[in-house]
């Protein structure tokens, strides 16, 4: 029927996209846990499997900064839901109900209820998970060029340490202006592109 | 059914190469193939380039003819790979846009500004993580052999065809496994030492159990230094005077 909601691809739809968001909360919160200290220490027994997950120094593939875990080291985890038991019921009673034909307004209310219940608790694992991820998570920093202090250039010939520090200016140098000149390059596509007039303002 | 112009693409892989080309010229120099190019930096803009780097790891020597073979092989290589960085992300850019295009004109409407948006950061954030690869891995193979040439040069003058040569590991917190498993003894304090003809000259592969001169990865700061006889590490690792025959490559193996 035209008018009729389609409550059982609705559910479908609203279970995946739930399924997903733990997921993804889940995994994000996993690969920040890697960097802790506490996998910190398991990595160093695990040295002969970093050894076989290492990047090969090939140009022109995507390559870990130095200091990261090896891809394989995160792989992606098997899907959990740490609350299952909860989410579990409440998906129970949903299956149960929607797999009647007829659906009653009393049900129709209990039922907008549980996907309430179901939307908060989402809320609150993702908030957990962001806690979680925060408190263990490095932040990013720009791109530096290294300082020699006298323990890190132990052993290192002088036109070394001038080197490495000139290696990372030029570096630094680089991706400095790349900012600008790509910006420059995105704005001038743009500005071609509405020449030709075949792009839309929102 | 069109999408855009060939006018149009021409353009804008026009602004691509622009884009790479400024970036060969700042990390490569001013290479043959850019003479053309070289108008597009600016003319008082101070430029430190990877034939710096070489020389600068050279202990600022002039190059003989092989070194200059080298470092032109370098430049090359650097720039060849940078080249098809180039070509992939301006391809990427036209096809994706033509390909929106094309089905803008068959549903009668026009491209919504953000998709653009989306498609050009999208592809330059690639490129930039791909350009950030072989900048890093070339610098690191630049400085690397620089200071292989001219540790072959001065063992040479000594007489000493194959150097015995360690890594100097910067050990600040971020080093990886790899390099120190590699590049220093069980101690965690020694370099490993190697005889420069034991290294692997090509890039590291996963599983070579032994370091590659070129440098473990593209960021790898672990650097060559080469250990005359008679010399060896203190206790804490700090290359040291022993005595006359003392053989620290010999020393590491019995032990």
């Amino acid at each position: 029927m035209a008018g009729r909601i389609d409550y059982k691809q609705k559910y479908e739809e609203l279970k995946a996209k739930f399924m997903s968001s733990v997921d993804a909360s889940w995994r994000d919160g996993y690969q920040h846990g890697l960097q802790d200290s506490q996998v910190e220490q398991a990595a160093q027994q695990q040295e002969a499997d970093a050894m076989a997950a290492a990047q090969p120094g090939q140009p022109g593939e995507e390559q870990p900064a130095e200091g990261e875990q090896p891809e394989a080291e995160e792989e992606a985890p098997i899907s959990q839901n740490p609350n299952g038991d909860e989410l579990g019921q409440h998906i129970e009673k949903l299956e149960s109900m929607l797999g009647k034909s007829e659906i009653s307004s009393f049900e129709l209310q209990d039922l907008k209820k549980t996907l309430n219940d179901i939307r908060s608790l989402q809320v609150y694992i993702n908030l957990t998970k962001s806690r979680e991820s925060a408190k263990s998570a490095k932040m990013a920093k720009p791109y530096t060029p290294i300082k020699m202090t006298p323990k890190l250039q132990a052993n290192l010939p002088d036109q070394s340490k001038k080197a490495l520090t000139l290696q990372h200016e030029i570096i630094a140098n680089v991706f400095k202006k790349w900012e600008n000149d790509s910006a420059r390059a995105a704005s001038g596509i743009g500005a071609i592109l509405n020449s030709e007039g075949i792009t839309k303002k929102e | 059914m069109y999408g855009i112009h060939s006018s149009a693409k021409e353009q804008i892989t026009k602004l691509v190469e622009n884009l790479f080309d400024t970036v060969a010229l700042r990390f490569v120099g001013n290479l043959p193939k850019l003479q053309q190019k070289k108008t597009m930096l600016i003319g008082f803009e101070q430029n430190v380039s990877l034939a710096n780097l070489f020389i600068q790891a050279m202990n600022n020597r002039y190059p003989n003819i092989l070194e200059q073979d080298v470092l032109k092989g370098l430049l090359d290589g650097a720039y060849s790979y940078i080249d098809i960085l180039k070509n992939k992300t301006s391809n990427n850019i036209t096809q994706r846009i033509d390909g929106l295009a094309r089905e803008a004109r068959i549903s009668g409407d026009k491209i919504p500004q953000d998709e653009i948006n989306k498609i050009l950061k999208d592809e330059l954030d690639k490129a930039r993580s791909g350009l950030e690869t072989i900048i890093a891995s070339e610098g690191t193979k630049t400085r690397n052999l620089g200071m292989a040439m001219d540790i072959t040069r001065a063992a040479a003058s000594t007489g000493d065809k194959d150097p015995i040569v360690g890594f100097a590991v910067i050990r600040d917190g971020s080093t990886c496994p790899i390099c120190v498993k590699l590049c220093v003894m069980p101690d965690n304090v020694t370099p490993r030492l190697y005889r420069m003809s034991e290294l692997n000259a090509g890039y590291y592969k996963r599983g070579d159990t032994v370091p590659s001169i070129l440098g473990q990865h593209p960021h790898c700061r672990c650097t060559l230094f080469m250990v005359p006889s008679d010399w060896g590490f203190d206790k804490w690792g700090k290359i040291t005077y022993i005595g006359i025959g003392h053989d620290e490559l010999a020393k590491q193996r019995t032990a």
